[in-house]
């Protein structure tokens, strides 16, 4: 298992869109994957658990993963944060 | 026979087996429906598919919308295929179906309303209306559920029985016909637009099949009987082999009765009867014309007014609808009922609201009286038809006269357009036929004076049973009440057509009645000779007119008025016409 943090740093937060970004990286790896707070962790391969994260600008995400490709897709994973899921801003 | 079916009512006979495919048009029921343990694999697969295709059109939602407004539009649809198949969706769905041996539509209700509520909880507003997302998605994958589309139905490419909860007209029209093996139906009724156009093209329909769509989805294969009102689920081969029988001596039946369509209509001692025929479409003037009837008894005018609604018919409209009708029916006469709308026929936009017992209502002639501008315009329209046709062609009837006064102003108003439309250049004849419908126990009673003022009497059975035996037939509750053969009834028929004959006026039939092969016999025997009904009963009446004595008809008819009971009356017909209708392979 690899664990590390994210934060999210686009001004709208985690909303639809960058959920179905991050459905769709988490989607093409075998490991399963959860992103959450100290408090609440879901699914990163379900939309629905993402969105009601309702993380917003600011807030920090620890991001796991578990599997034989875990190491391809937890970077996968912070690249999308990283570059704010493509929005540029 | 196995446990495995369902009874409705059999609206248009015939008998089918084939593939089943449902299409449901109601707002979505989640109702709680227990799965058998056995098929509840199978019902985890339905929903799975049904996720499959909900994705698969929303796919296409999205290349439509990309083209059309952008790629940026279609982003949306992206989100919404994830939701459909979304882990925290479809697991807990199918967790539900199989612990709680449930329908899939109910599991899926559930974890809807859990998603929904979790994203009420959200404080950030834009995230909280994404549960219209979870909501939107839901329905796509319960549709789905739902069976096929109106889309998908004009696509079929191969025979199949439609299941159906409800089939508006505007739905029927657009089936390719032609596919369709048989019709079974949650709702409608005998006289719904959809069981009217399947039974002019031979159709089988079933309707009353209070769950058929629920208990038809796990059914590879069903077999409508549509004489007994019979669904059955994948019928054991036994079962297909009776059916297929069957289907195939009914078919037999039906040349044979069509190889007859031309004979005589007249009983073994030589008494002539004349058959008519029942409408409601102006294309029904063909079937009824390939039994060979001698007019039209009754043209129901009123579908008129809800094939156009809410547009109401000009004088123009009326008059070219009519006369296609009459110059199709050739040389018989055609009889037009004015509009009768009111009652429980939908007219809300007519009447102007629900009255509280509309049967008792303003309905019939009452409400032609109270909407004077619809009911002259229609009236204009008729008068000038018979300008146009030979004498006798055309014959104007009104509907639910209760008394003579009520004829009287009819009339009146006739007399008045007539001398109106003259003026104004029209050639209206003197010598329109003007009769009235006998359905209201009144005007069976005072038959005789009503018998000298109109040219032509028309006993409507199923009002005047209703009526006299205050009993509304729709009503399950009271519905066994409703009995053709009620002494009560037979007097009040028997006192019309005897006035008719002391008064030298014509006395025709158009009710159920007159096609019931166990009354048909007795109203012969009373003196009846103008049986009006739905084309397709004709070929059958005719057979069994052919069977009939005259004189032994009077001798049952006697005997029948002199009963108590309308079971007594119903024991005695069968009874003694056990032997006819056998010949001509009638179930009563």
């Amino acid at each position: 298992m690899m664990r590390t943090q994210v934060e999210i740093s686009n001004r709208l937060g985690l909303h639809a869109r960058a959920a179905a970004k991050v459905v769709h990286a988490a989607n093409s790896f075998r490991s399963e994957i959860f992103i959450g707070t100290d408090d609440e962790e879901v699914n990163a391969k379900s939309i629905l658990g993402l969105l009601t994260l309702a993380a917003t600008k600011g807030t920090p995400l620890n991001v796991r993963a578990e599997g034989d490709d875990e190491e391809e897709a937890l970077a996968a994973i912070v690249r999308l944060f990283e570059n704010r899921f493509g929005e540029g801003e | 026979m196995s446990h495995n079916f369902l009874t409705g009512m059999g609206v248009s006979p015939g008998i089918a087996i084939g593939e089943p495919v449902i299409h449901e048009t109601l707002p979505i029921s989640t109702v709680r429906i227990p799965i058998p343990p056995d098929e509840v694999e199978e019902e985890v697969e339905r929903f799975r598919e049904a996720v499959s295709a909900a994705v698969e059109r929303i796919r296409d939602h999205q290349r439509r919308a990309s083209q059309q407004m952008g790629q940026e539009y279609a982003g949306i649809f992206e989100a919404h295929q994830l939701i459909a198949s979304d882990p925290s969706l479809v697991e807990p769905v199918e967790g539900i179906i199989r612990n709680q041996q449930v329908n899939a539509e109910w599991a899926l209700d559930q974890v809807v309303g859990t998603l929904v509520a979790r994203f009420e909880e959200l404080p950030d507003e834009a995230l909280s209306d994404r549960k219209l997302d979870v909501i939107d998605v839901a329905n796509q994958i319960l549709s789905t559920l739902h069976g096929i589309d109106l889309e998908q139905l004009e696509k079929l490419d191969r025979p199949v029985i439609l299941v159906a909860d409800d089939l508006p007209p505007s739905t029927t029209v657009q089936l390719p016909l032609d596919k369709i093996l048989g019709f079974a139906l949650e709702m409608g009724g005998p006289t719904a637009h959809t069981t009217i156009i399947a039974r002019s093209l031979g159709i089988p329909v079933i309707v009353g099949a209070h769950g058929i769509c629920q208990r038809a989805r796990h059914a590879h294969n069903i077999a409508l009987d549509a004489f007994e009102g019979r669904v059955i689920f994948d019928p054991n081969p036994a079962e297909v082999a009776e059916y297929r029988s069957r289907q195939r001596e009914y078919h037999e039946q039906q040349s044979h009765l069509l190889s007859m369509r031309v004979a005589p209509t007249i009983t073994r001692d030589g008494r002539e009867l004349y058959l008519l025929a029942n409408i409601d479409l102006p294309n029904e003037v063909q079937a009824a014309m390939a039994w060979n009837v001698s007019g039209i008894g009754l043209y129901r005018s009123e579908f008129l007014y809800m094939k156009m609604s809410p547009a109401l018919p000009s004088e123009e409209d009326h008059l070219a609808v009519y006369r296609d009708i009459v110059a199709t029916m050739g040389l018989g006469p055609t009889t037009i009922r004015t509009f009768d709308l009111g009652g429980k026929k939908l007219a809300r936009e007519v009447i102007g609201g629900m009255e509280p017992n509309p049967v008792l209502g303003l309905r019939g002639i009452r409400l032609c009286f109270s909407k004077p501008e619809f009911f002259i315009t229609q009236l204009r329209a008729l008068l000038r038809l018979a300008g146009e046709f030979p004498a006798g062609r055309v014959r104007i009837m009104f509907p639910l006269i209760s008394g003579v006064e009520e004829f009287r102003t009819a009339r009146l108003l006739v007399q008045q357009q007539r001398a109106d439309l003259r003026r104004t250049g029209h050639q209206v004849p003197d010598d329109i036929p003007l009769g009235a419908m006998v359905e209201v126990p009144s005007s069976a009673i005072m038959a005789r004076e009503l018998a000298r003022e109109v040219d032509f009497l028309s006993i409507g059975t199923n009002d005047l049973i209703q009526y006299t035996l205050a009993v509304d037939r729709s009503n399950e509750r009271v519905a066994s009440l409703y009995q053709p053969t009620s002494p009560a009834v037979l007097r009040l028929i028997a006192q019309v057509v005897e006035a008719g004959r002391e008064e030298g006026t014509e006395v025709g039939m158009c009710g159920e009645m007159a096609a019931d092969p166990l009354m048909v016999p007795v109203l012969l025997g009373l003196g009846l000779t103008r049986f009006s009904m739905n084309p397709q009963a004709v070929p059958v009446v005719r057979a069994l007119l052919r069977q009939l004595s005259y004189r032994e008809s009077v001798h049952m008819a006697r005997q029948a008025l002199q009963m108590v009971t309308a079971r007594q009356v119903r024991e005695y017909l069968l009874e003694r016409l056990a032997l006819s209708l056998t010949k001509i392979k009638i179930r009563v």
